[in-house]
């Protein structure tokens, strides 16, 4: 349980730093996570941003492009999707509702769509969602994820709105981006990490990362009794004693912390 | 694991060896502060800056107005800046009407200026992509930036005004496409009638007009 205190302390450590422009730190580096730059406190920039500019209407801009992959690449070399369960703000503000969606995995409906057949292949929508909206909708028509992100509405628009009130207007992008803000709530709120699962591009760029990490998660299979309580816990829905280095695992470790025979740990190249 | 060791060095080196060369070798550092950190996204937030027609004295960053705008508020008459950055949906549709308006063509890089006769006076149209712009002509953004966002596109009229018996400087910004609900026709007619506006008060107060 220690170890879990541990990653919220950085988690609430990584969501302050986020937000050191609020004391005026504006740096020119990109986060490795998913953080809008539109926040008024925002430190960096968001990557997705960085490289929606980079690709903008097919006008190449290599060093925006390769600017924000090679800092993920470098996080992600080392740590995998660590990045995403103890660093990322928004895994921090779905680990706050992950509770709630847990409970309501005791309803048949909700368990039904956890288990269907497709909910494997919908972990999928995320590499769509980076390569479609971020990159080939920019490229051939203009900037379309950024004005429809969610995390966008949630740390750039709302506060700005706060912060600013009677200075902005609704521009033509702000209801189908409140419709989708909504859609994310209820997604975070009924499908534990369900943005990180399904939708996140950033966790797609990070997700081949898991299978060459310098740290990665290590299973004993040999003597592992197939209890499931691992996979039961595990807030990705991974069948933990047959992932092998699982491009879905966040390294959150509630897995290590809940087998009984101590099977799970930590490695290190 | 000695392969997978090995697969892990060479791209950890190859990765965080370029990375460390864009920092030492590039500016991209400096392009993401000044185009992405230190810009409001208007795409990112969803929202359009609410615009005022009000002119105003007071510079947004209490400077002094560039030389270039005072030198030509002496000789020419008032002067429209149309700023904009390199990648910039709302600028791309923005542009076409700045043409439409001041019978001129240009390219989004150019940075350039063009004195046009608008009903029989002279107003200099100034286009600044700050993405190149240096010197003055850039550090003019922050001085009219009323809204202190960065946001682009900003257009901003300089005209001469009377405050407490004296003519200084007087000038109105706005942003993005205006108001979301306006179509092009609505905002050829509302930057018009701003250019209009500061015309009718130039030619009121370029008389006494006398700068430092």
């Amino acid at each position: 349980m220690k170890f879990q205190i541990k990653r919220l302390v950085s988690q609430i450590l990584l969501l302050f730093s986020a937000n050191l422009g609020a004391f005026g730190l504006k740096t020119g580096f990109c986060y490795p996570f998913f953080y809008c730059n539109a926040c008024p406190a925002a430190t960096s920039a968001c990557p997705l941003r960085a490289i929606e500019v980079g690709v903008f209407k097919g006008e190449f801009k290599w060093k925006l492009i390769t600017y924000p992959l090679f800092i993920i690449g470098t996080v992600g070399a080392l740590t995998g999707r660590a990045v995403c369960g103890w660093a990322c703000p928004i895994g921090l503000l779905q680990r706050s509702t992950g509770s709630i969606a847990r409970k309501l995995k005791k309803y048949s409906i909700i368990k039904k769509i956890g288990q269907h057949k497709v909910e494997r292949y919908l972990r999928y929508t995320k590499y769509v969602v980076l390569v479609g909206l971020v990159v080939v909708t920019t490229v051939l028509i203009g900037f379309m994820f950024t004005d429809i992100c969610p995390v966008g509405f949630l740390t750039g628009t709302i506060p700005i709105l706060i912060l600013n009130p009677g200075q902005y207007i609704p521009s033509s992008y702000f209801y189908p981006a409140l419709v989708i803000f909504i859609l994310f709530i209820i997604l975070i709120f009924t499908i534990e990490r369900g943005w990180c699962r399904y939708f996140c591009p950033v966790g797609a760029l990070l997700a081949p990362f898991n299978k060459i990490s310098y740290l990665y998660i290590d299973v004993e299979i040999k003597a592992c009794t197939h209890c499931h309580l691992c996979s039961n816990i595990c807030p990705m829905g991974i069948n933990i004693p047959n992932m092998h280095r699982d491009p879905e695992c966040i390294l959150c470790g509630k897995c290590i912390n809940t087998c009984p025979r101590l099977l799970i740990n930590f490695k290190r190249i | 694991m000695k392969k997978i060791l090995a697969v892990q060095i060479t791209v950890l080196v190859l990765i965080s060896g370029s990375l460390g060369g864009m920092f030492a070798f590039t500016d991209v550092y400096d392009e993401v502060h000044s185009r992405i950190v230190s810009v409001i996204c208007l795409s990112c937030i969803k929202l359009d800056p609410i615009i005022s027609l009000e002119f105003t004295f007071e510079t947004a960053n209490d400077k002094d107005h560039p030389n270039f705008v005072i030198e030509n508020l002496t000789n020419t008459g008032p002067l429209f800046l149309a700023y904009r950055t390199d990648v910039c949906a709302y600028c791309d549709d923005m542009e076409p009407l700045l043409m439409e308006i001041f019978n001129v063509t240009f390219e989004k890089e150019d940075i350039f200026y063009k004195t046009v006769n608008l009903n029989g006076s002279d107003v200099t149209f100034v286009h600044i992509n700050t993405d190149y712009a240096k010197g003055e002509l850039f550090e003019s953004q922050d001085t009219y930036d009323i809204d202190g966002d960065n946001a682009v596109p900003m257009f901003t009229t300089i005209t001469l005004g009377y405050n407490r018996g004296i003519i200084e400087e007087y000038y109105n910004t706005v942003y993005g496409i205006l108001d979301p609900h306006y179509n092009d026709e609505q905002r050829v007619e509302l930057l018009t009638n701003i250019i209009l506006d500061s015309i009718e008060l130039y030619n009121e107060n370029s008389p006494g007009y006398k700068p430092d």
